[in-house]
């Protein structure tokens, strides 16, 4: 509304719904970059609960990507697969093995002998996230799974997200030096548990892949061994990679030559004028 | 107020000249049928509303009123109709729970005060004097920020703002009626205080009592939607009209449905119970 | 007038003694431990030897009544503590937010009184005309319709759709007229009713009956003798409406984004931040109580029968 009525120049991750209105704004100019965050939806595969692979798995059907990163987020995300999006070095482009299917979901839950399942969603104070969580609320209904969602401040997230009974927790990330090591290594090595390691999943061969791509600083062998994670990562499902939010941003005109990559962190306003 | 006559009992206070007055009050009819709207929307919802209020429809988002969907969809395609008919249930539990908490503490107050007078009267009226040192508003704030966010703790902060209010009723009740010679008399021959308090003191206390309840009921459903709006009352993803009007506000301008519905359910709901109590408490003080 | 105001004055004292009291104790009873209620974040990383000894630093060991008097002390020199999110004195935090709430407050008391005297007066004089039943019925909408809604609805026809006033924030005296206009116009309806009924009320007195019978025209009836006498009421509840207006009008101020002590305060709840919460509800209830004494006092200065009543 600011932007609007003139009180402010530029504004960054910008709402969805109210992109598309400034959008048809013509006194506004916007904008929507790939950048490198990701959201994603983590499951403690070490609690009893989420143990199975096929609950897991049942989860991951329950959701449908595509209608969230088309309806909810507007299209200004993509649905995403690999825990690391397009624009960071080796990732790489994976067919969805869980697509939306309830059917298969419920029939899964049926096989791992589960029934009346109750789980619980930490998340931290953010309008997407917490939009988000309530479309998975829905979605885990459909199936049978009843979710409660908690959201708190950041440091008590935190916390919780710590303790050992985590059961989900949905959160944001970029990955800033757009290199397949920073977040994988941070997600899926066993020594990052619990700190970025949320997952607490720990396979020793995955770690012998991860140090590898760190002791090896040759493009084939890096590409080849952050393949085979990403590959093992989305398959064993310790994390269900929702969407890559594109970076929005929605300024007035009278700011011209800013240059911006992949986040506002890097907003550019060196070369920027302020025209009247 | 009232006659006071020796024996001034229940009988007499319902057939009084206050009922027939009540009835010729217009307000007392639009208000009591407001009430009662809302109690039967709250009673029924489930049938009333065309689908679940949980219900989504991502494909389907940020729909304005239609005939389909008289009220619009919000932001994730759920019936804002069905939404604002189910709140009635909590809006009425919330605005009844903490009326009636504060009535019987306030009133248990109040009675033991006026009735044990010295040290414990003395002390109990400082108590209520210093909550009411406070704007409403601000005690309720108090509270919630003691205890916490939450619809609890909202429905107990309205409750302690609430009660110096029928403490105070009820104390004047009974030490009007300590002046009273016939409960004097009563007293001397030896009548028992409990019996006494119930003939008494009990049916002039009912008519306040009655008028700052159901005023207290809108005022109470005021400000848990006001507390729910700041974010202090119901917790996502829990919602009741405050709730929806907070999140309304982000689709300004353009979804204005999603501000209208729920702030006309909340105006007129406490408009019934203001009516309400207006009328009554017209129909106990003839001079107005 | 002397000895009442003295007695008015004493009798604060008490008051003011159980509002300190409370604020105090609202960082007993918050759920959790005091000490991390007042460090918040920065509590995580510490051990508990650590803690404890902080706690006997600050003097939270000792006894619940020694700490309070402490607490006194530090209120009268003028010490709130530190707001946990900012580390700033809570004084400062406060004393920054605390003009916008002041400029608020008395426009929308302007507006509120000139609007509702004039609209209860006006009722009680026409008492049983369509005028009367019209005031009522707007009287009505006005303490029934929520703040934050009739907020917004402005907000949406005068700065959304016509664009004449601006929609949030504080700036220029177009920043205030929409939520002064919001939130004088709920406290008018209030007021309304209150000058109506105490107008009807010394309208019915028998002197009136007098004056009128003895042949004045009534309009000189009503503002001489009955206003006089309706000022009580009228008074105290403009009194009990400015004490509500400083505590914040936080449902408006949040709706226009205004600057102002309700919002600080709404912002320290959600944030946890204790000592901040604490403090500003106890400037918020000084405030209060030190205009309804002054009301009080003003008002006894200019009607000796109140002193001896």
């Amino acid at each position: 509304m600011e932007l609007r009525s003139g009180g402010v120049d530029m504004i960054f991750n910008v709402p969805p719904d109210n992109f598309l209105t400034l959008q048809a704004d013509p006194a506004i100019t916007t904008g929507a970059i790939d950048g490198w965050s990701s959201t994603h939806l983590i499951l403690n595969v070490a609690n009893p609960k989420l143990a199975d692979l096929r609950v897991r798995q049942a989860l991951a059907h329950a959701i449908d990507k595509a209608l969230i990163a088309e309806e909810m987020l507007r299209g200004l995300a993509k649905p995403g697969v690999a825990p690391i999006p397009p624009t960071v070095r080796y990732a790489v482009s994976l067919e969805e093995p869980y697509p939306y299917d309830a059917a298969a979901a419920r029939a899964l839950l049926a096989e791992a002998g589960v029934a009346d399942l109750q789980l619980r969603l930490d998340l931290y104070q953010n309008p997407d996230l917490e939009a988000v969580a309530q479309v998975l609320q829905f979605a885990f209904d459909e199936i049978g799974v009843e979710l409660e969602i908690r959201v708190q401040d950041f440091s008590a997230y935190t916390q919780a997200v710590q303790s050992d009974d985590m059961e989900l927790a949905m959160t944001g990330w970029g990955t800033v030096t757009l290199d397949a090591d920073y977040t994988l290594y941070a997600f899926f090595h066993s020594g990052e548990i619990p700190g970025n390691n949320r997952s607490r999943w720990a396979d020793p061969e995955i770690d012998a892949l991860l140090q590898r791509g760190r002791d090896v600083p040759e493009d084939g062998v890096r590409a080849e061994v952050y393949a085979q994670v990403q590959a093992a990562a989305v398959a064993a499902v310790p994390m269900v990679t929702l969407y890559y939010p594109r970076f929005t941003y929605a300024k007035r005109p009278t700011v011209q030559g800013e240059s911006i990559a992949f986040s506002w962190i890097l907003l550019d306003l060196r070369g920027a004028t302020l025209a009247d | 107020m009232a006659e006071r006559r020796p024996a001034a009992g229940w009988r007499r206070a319902w057939s009084s000249p206050a009922m027939r007055r009540f009835r010729r009050h217009p307000g007392a009819w639009i208000g009591s049928a407001i009430v009662l709207a809302l109690v039967l929307v709250a009673a029924f919802a489930p049938l009333l509303a065309d689908r679940p209020p949980t219900q989504q429809d991502l494909r389907a988002r940020l729909r304005p009123p239609s005939t389909e969907q008289p009220f619009g969809t919000d932001e994730f395609g759920r019936s804002v109709l069905s939404r604002v008919l189910h709140g009635a249930r909590l809006s009425l539990l919330t605005g009844l729970l903490p009326v009636a908490t504060a009535l019987v503490v306030g009133s248990t107050l109040g009675l033991l005060a006026g009735f044990f007078r010295g040290r414990l009267d003395a002390v109990l009226m400082r108590a209520m004097d210093v909550l009411l040192a406070f704007p409403s508003l601000l005690l309720a704030l108090a509270v919630v920020g003691t205890l916490g966010p939450g619809i609890v703790n909202a429905v107990i902060a309205i409750a302690i703002v609430d009660v110096p209010q029928y403490a105070r009723l009820v104390r004047s009740v009974v030490l009007g009626a300590r002046e009273e010679e016939y409960v004097q008399a009563a007293r001397a021959l030896g009548a028992r205080d409990g019996r006494l308090m119930w003939r008494h003191v009990a049916p002039n206390a009912v008519g306040p009592i009655v008028v700052q309840a159901t005023l207290g009921i809108g005022f109470a459903i005021l400000a848990i939607a006001g507390l729910s709006f700041l974010g202090l009352g119901v917790q996502p993803p829990v919602s009741d009209w405050g709730e929806m009007l907070a999140r309304g506000r982000r689709y300004l301008p353009d979804a204005t449905w999603l501000m209208i519905f729920p702030g006309l359910a909340v105006s007129l709901t406490v408009l019934g119970f203001n009516l309400l109590g207006d009328a009554l408490r017209d129909a106990l003080d003839p001079r107005a | 007038m002397l000895r009442y105001a003295l007695g008015r004055l004493i009798g604060t004292v008490p008051v003011l003694f159980g509002v300190t009291l409370l604020v105090f104790l609202m960082a007993w009873v918050t759920p959790g431990d005091p000490v991390v209620a007042m460090l918040g974040e920065a509590s995580q990383g510490i051990s508990r030897q650590a803690l404890e000894d902080l706690r006997r630093e600050l003097g939270l060991d000792r006894p619940l009544p020694v700490q309070y008097l402490d607490y006194v002390a530090g209120l009268l020199r003028g010490d709130l503590g530190d707001s946990v999110r900012s580390r700033r004195p809570v004084l400062s935090e406060i004393r920054d937010r605390l003009p916008a709430t002041i400029e608020l407050a008395l426009a929308a008391l302007a507006i509120a009184v000139a609007l509702g005297v004039a609209l209860g007066v006006l009722a009680a004089v026409r008492k049983r005309t369509w005028v009367d039943g019209a005031a009522i019925a707007v009287a009505l909408l006005g303490v029934s319709v929520p703040v934050f809604w009739s907020g917004f609805l402005l907000m949406i026809v005068f700065a959304l759709e016509l664009g004449w006033l601006p929609a949030s924030g504080r700036g220029t005296w177009r920043h205030l007229v929409l939520p002064a206009v919001t939130v004088g116009v709920s406290s008018a309806a209030f007021i309304a009713r209150i000058t109506r009924g105490a107008v009807l009320e010394a309208l019915a007195q028998d002197y009136v009956r007098t004056a009128r019978a003895k042949g004045l025209a009534p309009r000189r009836v009503v503002l001489r003798h009955a206003l006089r006498n309706a000022l009580l009421p009228i008074v105290t509840v403009v009194g009990l409406q400015l004490g509500g207006l400083l505590g914040g009008a936080v449902l408006t101020e949040t709706v226009f984004a205004w600057p102002g002590v309700g919002r600080l305060l709404v912002d320290a709840i959600v944030a946890r931040d204790l000592p901040l919460v604490q403090g500003s509800v106890l400037v918020v209830s000084l405030l209060f109580i030190l205009v309804n004494l002054t009301v009080d006092l003003s008002y006894a200065a200019i009607n000796p029968k109140v002193r001896y009543g």
